[in-house]
């Protein structure tokens, strides 16, 4: 764990800004930015909030909550554009507690045993807290008009917790990173492969000299055997180690 | 990250070693024996990481603790590990004198003997045909990549070996187009036509193959040199990925030698899916193309000059 340092307790509360609502072009969902919120009370923390992959969140941000003596909340104030049953979707912190609110009522919990697209953001690699993925609830019954939805994150280790962003929709949604309902990957290129062009995606994807230079280490292949030969060359061992040999990659 | 310069340097006063994690945790014998003793000497949180003991690890030739960093390691966690595992040798040197000598050049992994069967070869020291093969994504047609920025130049490397006879199943039959051996494509297919860009997956089972044909063909044959092309369709799905690739190459055969002195093959495709944390693959990259070719060992630079 990284030295617990502690950030200055933000409050704003009365911020009345309307949380920002990015529909995606239909009536059917109402998409929010988690950093976006029109009241928070929240700690953020200068590892868990900050030492992330913001290129991996929607709007490049995010609203988090990391600390020892409190619960972290963050309410927003939405516009729904119809009567219906909407999913709400949100990217988050999918292992720590998170719990919502609609229009103050009572706390839920959200499920998080299945959380989907789950990706480490952690800028150092490191498998730690640092995750974010999608967690599911509902369909709530809402009603055109106003509606105030708020968050808790109430996590047992450091009440940790983050919201990247979220959607209630009425529509079919299968999360894929940020993208909205409605939003798709560009297709991926495929080449077409002919006898002009069959050297040029071999060089394409073999590697380069300078992908190569890992061999210039001279590598052996197994400890068992390195361990006389380091001590007769008086050198110490560098050993790396994979799930199927490393240099014959699984 | 072994390519980096900054790393190489620090590496190379190392002597270096790649092995299979799961035998040296579990089984017995100089190697296993050498490194469990070894993790009794590594600091707790450097050890119990993640149910894993894939990583980084340094250490003296008596098994002492110079440094170690579990699962997951990029360069700059690297370049930490190897400075501060060379403070601590260096002070070793000092105190017991030593004076280390040059490293010998290292010989292959498959010499002699062929691919070892602990990294997948079969055939062994009858393998008459041994290719390099690699994967790598393809950009999108804006030139962009999907996925996180840390993988966009990912590219991965194994071998796969092949009997005389499995040789032989690669040229036409009576010289004409012909079908190479299902068995033997199948097999090469549900090795290597995998998405291991960014880390470890299995092959594909037999039943989760779709599609599996390779066609090879004479255009030219010169004394004893046969040049042949290939051209062939692999498509497997199982419920959590898939790839459906096409494949084109070219090889050159040396009748005298019964051996391929030049070999092309590659494919190109889309991915879908990924099998978990090992391979790094996330839901919203989306589905992206994969390049997989199939080459003997350093013939290009031979290709160059003719």
């Amino acid at each position: 764990m990284p030295q617990l340092r502690t950030a200055a307790l933000l409050i704003l509360l009365g911020a009345h800004a309307a949380a920002r609502a990015e529909a995606p072009g239909d009536n059917d969902s109402v998409w929010v930015e988690g950093e976006n919120a029109s009241v928070r009370h929240v700690t953020p923390h200068v590892w868990y909030s900050n030492a992330v992959r913001k290129d991996q969140m929607s709007g490049s941000a995010w609203l988090s909550h990391f600390s020892a003596s409190e619960d972290g909340t963050a309410q927003y104030d939405l516009t729904i554009p119809k009567d219906g049953d909407f999913v709400l979707w949100v990217r988050c912190n999918p292992f720590g507690a998170l719990s919502y609110q609609v229009n103050g009522g009572t706390w839920t919990k959200f499920e998080n045993s299945k959380p989907v697209d789950v990706v480490n953001i952690a800028e150092d690699d490191k498998a730690d807290l640092r995750y974010l993925g999608w967690l599911r609830a509902g369909p709530l019954a809402l009603k055109q008009g106003a509606l105030s939805l708020t968050f808790k994150m109430h996590s047992p280790a450091q009440r940790h917790g983050g919201i990247d962003c979220f959607v209630l929709t009425t529509r079919p949604y299968e999360p894929r990173g940020f993208l909205k309902p409605g939003e798709v990957q560009p297709p991926p290129f495929v080449p077409t492969l002919t006898d002009d062009t069959l050297r040029k995606w071999i060089d394409y994807v073999r590697p380069s000299d300078t992908d190569n230079k890992w061999e210039r280490l001279e590598w052996r292949t197994e400890l068992g055997a390195a361990i006389e030969e380091a001590k007769a060359l008086q050198r110490p061992i560098l050993l790396w180690t994979m799930n199927g040999h490393p240099l014959g990659c699984t | 990250m072994w390519s980096d310069d900054e790393v190489q340097k620090l590496a190379s006063k190392f002597l270096c070693v790649a092995d299979e994690v799961w035998g040296l945790e579990h089984l017995d014998g100089k190697g296993p024996k050498f490194f469990q003793e070894y993790g009794k000497k590594v600091p707790l949180d450097q050890w119990f990481v993640a149910g894993t003991k894939q990583g980084v690890y340094s250490m003296t030739a008596d098994g002492d603790y110079l440094g170690a960093h579990a699962a997951r390691h990029n360069k700059e966690q690297t370049i930490t590990m190897l400075t501060r595992s060379l403070e601590r040798w260096e002070q070793i040197v000092k105190e017991k004198g030593l004076q280390p000598k040059p490293i010998p050049r290292a010989g292959r992994l498959w010499e002699r003997d062929g691919v070892a069967s602990r990294a997948g070869g079969s055939a062994g020291a009858s393998a008459a045909l041994i290719l390099q093969v690699n994967s790598r994504d393809l950009p999108r047609a804006d030139g962009k990549f999907a996925g996180p920025p840390e993988y966009r130049t990912a590219w991965n490397q194994h071998w796969l070996d092949f009997s005389a006879q499995d040789v032989a199943g690669f040229l036409p039959k009576n010289g004409t187009r012909s079908e190479v051996p299902a068995a033997l494509f199948r097999r090469l297919a549900r090795e290597a036509l995998i998405d291991n860009v960014r880390g470890q997956t299995g092959g594909w089972p037999e039943t989760a193959v779709r599609k599996a044909a390779l066609w090879t063909e004479p255009v030219s044959t010169q004394g004893d040199q046969m040049t042949v092309r290939f051209d062939g369709e692999f498509r497997a799905e199982l419920p959590d990925r898939s790839y459906d690739g096409k494949l084109r190459g070219k090889a050159l055969y040396d009748a005298k030698k019964k051996a391929f002195t030049f070999f092309e093959l590659v494919a190109v495709g889309v991915r879908t899916g990924g099998t978990g944390f090992a391979n790094f693959r996330t839901v919203g990259e989306g589905d992206t193309g994969l390049g997989i070719s199939f080459i003997l060992e350093g013939q290009y630079d031979a290709a160059a000059k003719r």
